[in-house]
């Protein structure tokens, strides 16, 4: 740098010049507006205070085991008191709904009866070992084990540390041990009482949880308290699903009907036989926990049959004999010969029964590993309605269209309700997750219509064939 | 007016309160360097008016921005660059086409430094004000800021070596102004 611009510098460097007084308005204006930000730690403060205030309420979750450890305290001083509600600490809303029912339900466990003897055998075969191990620990250590769940269920046989009665301890422990054959039950109101909670419960999978991890409690302690404890089941249905499968089979119709129909009763006997027929169903079942299942749904049922009959065609053939010899009269004789020739012409055709059935069938499930289950269902098929359609012999020998083919929409069976018996065994097997594929056999049994028209035809039929589906579990 | 006793620490409150958007705290550190501030848009523009337009610029420039300030370096330092820059860009923006006639180079005497060493400020800020506006956009970046040939040349989206002889065109007009001012004053 030169001298002179060291000069220059050197003077202006810290050279100042006054501002305008509307300079800075000016500017003001320009500065686009700012919200004042929120404080970014209190948000956090608020949304640390509301999440668990906000996950004990909804959920409700809590185990049994640790309910009890937390509400015996260091000194065990119980009371006769059953009606304690298992729902406190880390219980339902109580702002549910059926709060109501479920106290209800709650209250009711109050008045179980524990069977006496299995109780009585429960409690000798506890006491046997554990006493010997909790008389040998010191006072201190009697306390401290007591103050824990674990320690509690090890050493039933001395119930209140306070107490010195041995009656009195005797009957406190008994109370205890009753109370836990109770707590199988009060987690299995628990279960039921989970329809409140799930008002309150945003996602799927979170009741899938949450039923789960109560239905993990109730199995635990049905493990832990057995074989005296009473039997508890699966109130809530975790095993709901939905079906859709197709199936083909092979019928053997048979007809009957009053005396009017003799005729064409025995033509189609004869003259119509079983043709492939086609199904298609759809539905909700249940695996329930017992293995039993039940399914309801709709079924559309297409039976079709072959028609054959041969139809006689009649050719004649004339030959005209010209005479070319002039007769009396002065003209040709002319002759003419006609023969005539039949002809029998086949025909097949398909006629078609097509019934809406409305399912309803119960059965039981095997399960063979993780993937595999056999299930054998059957059940009552309501038929809802029908349609047929095809071609059948008149009473004159002459060949009649029936049903929907039917200009004159001649009927010629009147379906409108029937009942027909269905069964079949399925091997189920899951391929992802909920779903699952199922395969097999199917029986379909229609015994007869209920004709409210007896100027109709009866229909019988039993029908085998083979089914394929999907299953999806919800 | 200025407030010349703020120390760092009031600066650092002042520019967090500005980030938040308190108006008074941006009025506050306005007024701590609105002085010097104003002094270097007046060496970047050619009167008075245009000076406050680049200061105007600028410092709301410097206040949507403040949010790119890290803390590292001196305040002065970083809102100063903004407005140099915002200087620049007036400049390119607001270019005028001056008819000058290019100056040989001629010898001068030697007391030119002598000669602007009795200038006050003022004078001399008036003096580089009429220069040209690339040569004086030149001169202050290099004299002034400090800013290299090849920076000047990244800012003005010129060549180097334009730079370099902008700057010894500003210097010797500079100088020829000098002494037209020492003959008519003497």
């Amino acid at each position: 740098m030169k001298r002179i611009d060291q000069i220059i510098k050197n003077k202006l460097k810290h050279s100042e010049m006054p501002v305008s007084d509307a300079l800075w308005s000016r500017i003001e204006s320009e500065i686009p507006l700012t919200k004042e930000r929120p404080k970014v730690w209190l948000l956090f403060l608020v949304f640390a205070f509301l999440t668990p205030v906000l996950y004990f309420s909804l959920t409700g979750v809590s185990n049994p085991s640790h309910a009890e450890a937390s509400n015996q305290q260091a000194s065990i001083d119980l009371t006769n008191d059953l009606s304690q509600k298992p729902f406190n600490n880390n219980g339902i809303n109580e702002d549910a709904k059926d709060y109501n029912r479920v106290q209800n339900e709650l209250n009711s466990t109050r008045n179980l009866r524990v069977n006496e003897t299995s109780f009585e055998n429960f409690t000798k075969e506890n006491n046997k070992n554990t006493n010997r191990a909790f008389n040998n620990l010191s006072s201190n250590n009697r306390t401290r084990a007591f103050t824990t769940n674990r320690a509690y269920k090890r050493f039933p046989s001395n119930a209140s540390i306070k107490s010195t009665s041995q009656n009195e301890n005797k009957n406190k422990l008994q109370l205890i041990e009753k109370r836990r054959f109770i707590n199988p039950v009060r987690n299995m109101v628990k279960l039921r009482s989970l329809t409140s909670v799930t008002n309150y419960i945003k996602s799927k999978k979170e009741i899938h949880e949450t039923k789960n991890k109560f239905l993990a409690d109730l199995k635990a302690d049905v493990n832990e308290y057995a074989p005296g404890c009473p039997q508890v089941f699966n109130l809530l249905p975790n095993g709901i699903y939905v079906y859709a499968d197709i199936a083909g089979s092979k019928s053997n119709p048979s007809f009957s009907g009053s005396a009017s129909f003799n005729d064409i009763i025995e033509q189609k006997n004869t003259a119509e036989s079983s043709s492939l027929s086609y199904s298609a169903s759809f539905g909700i079942g249940h695996n329930w926990d017992s293995g039993l299942v039940s399914e309801i749904g709709l079924n559309f049922n297409q039976l079709n049959t072959s028609f054959s009959y041969n139809e006689i065609r009649i050719l004649a053939s004339s030959m005209i004999t010209i005479d070319t010899i002039y007769n009396d009269t002065g003209g040709y004789n002319i002759t003419r010969d006609t023969t005539h020739k039949t002809e029998n012409i086949p025909y097949n055709r398909t006629n078609v029964i097509k019934m809406v059935d409305l399912p309803i069938k119960l059965g039981y499930r095997i399960p063979i590993n993780k993937n595999l289950a056999l299930t054998a269902k059957g059940g009552l098929n309501l038929n809802l309605f029908s349609t047929n359609s095809g071609l059948t012999f008149g009473n004159e020998g002459d060949i009649i269209t029936y049903g929907t083919d039917s200009n004159e929409e001649v009927q010629l069976y009147k379906t409108n309700l029937g009942i027909s018996y269905t069964g079949e065994i399925d091997i189920d097997y899951k391929i992802w997750d909920r779903f699952s594929l199922y395969g097999g056999l199917r029986v379909h049994h229609y015994p007869s219509n209920f004709s409210l028209n007896s100027n109709a035809i009866q229909l019988k039929f039993t029908s085998i064939g083979a089914n394929m589906g999907l299953k999806y579990r919800l | 007016m200025s407030l010349r006793s703020i120390n760092n620490s009031n600066e650092t409150q002042l520019i967090t309160l500005c980030k938040q958007g308190d108006r008074y705290a941006c009025k506050q550190l306005f007024e701590t360097y609105s002085g010097k501030m104003m002094a270097l848009c007046f060496r970047f523009a050619r009167d008075r008016n245009e000076a406050e337009d680049i200061m105007q610029e600028g410092f709301v420039r410097v206040f949507t921005k403040l949010h790119l300030y890290s803390g590292t370096g001196s305040f002065e330092s970083w809102m100063k660059r903004v407005i140099v820059n915002t200087a620049i860009k007036y400049r390119q923006k607001h270019i005028v086409k001056h008819n000058y006639i290019e100056l040989d180079n001629l010898k001068f005497m030697d007391n030119s430094e002598d000669i602007i060493d009795q200038l006050s400020k003022e004078e001399i800020l008036k003096l580089i004000q009429t220069l040209p506006d690339g040569y004086r956009t030149v001169f202050n970046l290099y004299v002034m800021e400090g800013y290299s040939h090849k920076d000047i040349g990244k800012a003005l989206g010129i060549e180097e070596g334009t730079s370099r002889s902008q700057l010894a065109k500003a210097r010797n007009l500079l100088k020829k102004k000098l002494l037209k001012l020492y003959k008519l004053a003497g």
